[in-house]
């Protein structure tokens, strides 16, 4: 099972946020032991200070007593158990000591046992202080032979205070280290963002081509994207291309049929005329049925809808007009009365030829059923632009609408040649434009056609 | 009546002549839009049947042509490709009426006999001048109710004179839209024709006005 997020800024974010998380881990341990490492050294250079300083001012007396002449200054060392110690002991007895020891004494192991010279040593002092000491085996003064009598000195320090100063380190060193994790999570975060931004750019301008506002991808990416850029705009141009072709190939079969189907009416009349109705009936069906395929694959071949690269917004009144009074001229429009409500401006996302094949379609589907009135009339709805061509033919039957929008059948087989396909030829148009063709009974009688399209690319 | 068929896909153009002269027209064709534009300027058609896709010069061209130097003859575009804009181009530009390739013969008939009545001035299919009815469907001339057999070509003399009723037709007019324009009659051809219609429909359905031309009585 793949448990990782499925957003990369996730991803990028959680790996960024472990690799803080163990580097700082890491550097507070390391820093702390650093710091303690350091402390030592320290505490070591001063406890080899003292130890020097008394071993310079030991003094045997004429009685053969040991004494200690100068002393180490520090009065930590005066105060009882204050946390520095130091003595001086031969084989058997403390010879001299520091009064913050008061009667005790540290329990260095034994001299001449093993010399500790320059070596720090832990052990248990007084009141259970844990105590860190460093120890220096030296030759009485005075003594002729060197090996008979040693002393032994011996400086400590309460290691709880270095463990304390630690710790004091260790608090400061966290909220330090917190502050810094927090820096360094907002870089993160920037650097992912500014990172992810081209890709954010790049889906952006992929949902222009895909919305048909961009033939390819536009624009200048980072070195390591724009292999990506390259590829998918070739094979953006390579299937527009087919598409391209495949169209053509649609228009040119569809037209290319026009001519054998002249000539098979041609040769059906001849049927006719030689007697053999029944047979040229049928053919005439048969004809008509692959006339109507051919007129709606070039009407489809034909539109442009699919790539809106090319088209803007137009103002639907300006095209309207034209094609309102050329059907008006025509022989059958004029024996017409038309109502026409149009407004001053409407806008539309839609290229001109398609808006002119389906509006042309609705008006030549009203004008040939239409037994005396046309109402055309077009308004601003919110978001578009709806235009209604309306007729006092016959109408339709509600329940064959889906069929009709579907496969171009006809309403009412004695009408004109080519109803219903007309509209459904609208339909596959409008579809291009994520608009809608709504077909309903009109206030006039007939059929009302309402074309609605955005006024935007959606 | 006399009809140019402009038409570069030679089946069509051929089944569509055929179509033509059965429903009573002397037919021209002409193949490119070169050659039609100067048939249409030069000869006089009572309908034009154009094309719009066109080698040489394309149809809406040709039409724009001839309405500029003021030929007003009744043209019939026919459009395939070209969808919509193409067709309104074509109605503003002056075509009186269009159609949408694959067409259903009749219906381009019924069309042309409607744009020809409409721009010689009537309105139904049925004529009519003094006692002779002419229904230009059925392609039926009858006297009193009583239909009369005629041929092809007394069809077209009729349905000629009925259309300019009122208007003396000169025997050359006559000649060329009877015959159209591949015929090299002689005009007593027409003359033959006029004496054969008369003895059909009566001698007073047709009246000579020598040296000006005929006229179909009212």
């Amino acid at each position: 099972m793949n448990v990782a997020p499925k957003s990369l800024r996730l991803r990028l974010l959680l790996a960024w946020a472990v690799f803080i998380l163990l580097l700082l881990l890491a550097g507070s341990v390391g820093l702390r032991l650093l710091f303690e490492r350091s402390i030592m050294r320290r505490t070591q250079v001063e406890l080899s200070a003292d130890l020097r300083q008394i071993k310079r001012g030991i003094e045997i007396t004429e009685d053969g007593t040991v004494r200690i002449v100068r002393k180490p200054t520090d009065p930590q060392f005066d105060m009882p158990f204050g946390g520095r110690y130091w003595q001086v002991r031969d084989a058997t007895l403390v010879l001299a000591r520091s009064l913050s020891l008061k009667d005790e004494q540290l329990n260095v192991p034994a001299v001449g046992s093993k010399d500790f010279t320059g070596r720090p040593i832990w052990f248990s002092g007084p009141e259970r202080q844990r105590l860190f000491a460093i120890s220096e085996n030296v030759p009485m003064p005075g003594s002729a032979s060197p090996g008979k009598r040693l002393l032994q000195i011996t400086t400590a320090v309460d290691a709880s205070e270095i463990e304390e100063d630690a710790g004091k380190f260790s608090s400061d060193l966290y909220t330090s280290l917190a502050t810094l994790a927090a820096l360094l999570f907002a870089g993160a975060y920037a650097h992912v963002t500014i990172g992810l931004r081209q890709l954010e750019d790049l889906r952006s301008r992929l949902a222009s081509v895909r919305q048909g506002r961009a033939k390819q991808i536009e624009g200048v990416f980072p070195s390591e994207i724009m292999p990506l850029v390259t590829e998918t705009n070739e094979l953006l141009a390579a299937q527009q291309s087919a598409l391209r072709t495949a169209r053509q190939r649609a228009a040119d079969l569809a037209h290319g049929l026009n001519t054998p189907l002249a000539v098979m009416n041609a040769k059906n009349r001849q049927l006719r005329r030689d007697g053999q109705g029944d047979i040229a009936d049928e053919i005439d069906k048969q004809i008509e049925n692959m006339r109507r395929h051919v007129e709606r694959e070039l009407a489809r071949a034909r539109a442009r809808g699919g790539s809106r690269v090319d088209h803007s917004q137009i103002d639907v009144v300006e095209l309207l007009e034209p094609l309102i009074s050329a059907i008006q001229v025509l022989p059958r429009g004029q024996a017409l009365d038309w109502t026409i409500e149009l407004p001053a401006r409407c806008a539309a996302f839609v290229d001109a030829d398609d808006f002119n094949n389906m509006i042309g379609n609705l008006l030549e589907n009203a004008e040939k059923f239409a037994t005396g009135r046309i109402a055309v009339t077009a308004s601003c709805a919110g978001s578009g632009c709806e235009v209604c061509v309306e007729d006092d033919g016959p109408g339709i039957d509600e329940a064959e609408i889906p069929r009709m929008l579907l496969r171009g059948e006809r309403a009412d087989t004695t009408a004109a040649s080519g109803t219903g396909l007309g509209l459904a030829i609208v339909g596959d148009l409008v579809e291009l434009y994520s608009g809608r063709l709504t077909l309903s009974r009109s206030a006039l009688g007939g059929l009302k056609a309402a074309l609605f399209l955005p006024d935007r690319n959606l | 009546m006399r009809a140019l068929i402009v038409e570069d896909e030679a089946k069509i153009a051929e089944d569509m002549a055929l179509s033509l002269t059965a429903a009573g027209f002397a037919v021209d064709v002409c193949g490119d839009g070169d050659q039609a534009w100067f048939l249409g300027d030069t000869e006089d058609f009572d309908v034009v049947v154009l094309d719009l896709g066109l080698p040489r010069l394309d149809g809406l061209t040709v039409l724009r042509r001839w309405r500029e130097d003021g030929r007003v003859m009744p043209v019939i575009v026919l459009t395939a490709r070209e969808g919509w804009s193409a067709r309104v181009e074509g109605i503003n530009d002056g075509a009186d009426d269009y159609l949408t390739k694959p067409f259903q013969m009749e219906e381009l008939i019924a069309r042309i006999r409607a744009v020809v009545r409409r721009t010689l001035g009537h309105s139904g299919p049925q004529l009519k001048s003094g006692k002779i009815s002419l229904d230009t469907s059925q392609m039926r001339i009858a006297i009193d109710g009583r239909a009369i057999p005629l041929t092809p070509l007394e069809y077209r003399l009729i349905n000629y004179l009925i259309h300019h009723k009122g208007r003396i037709v000169p025997g050359g007019e006559l000649r060329d839209h009877l015959y159209g324009s591949d015929d090299n009659r002689e005009a007593n051809a027409v003359e033959a024709l006029i004496v054969r219609v008369r003895r059909k429909l009566g001698s007073d359905t047709i009246e000579t006005r020598r040296g000006l031309g005929y006229r179909i009585k009212e």
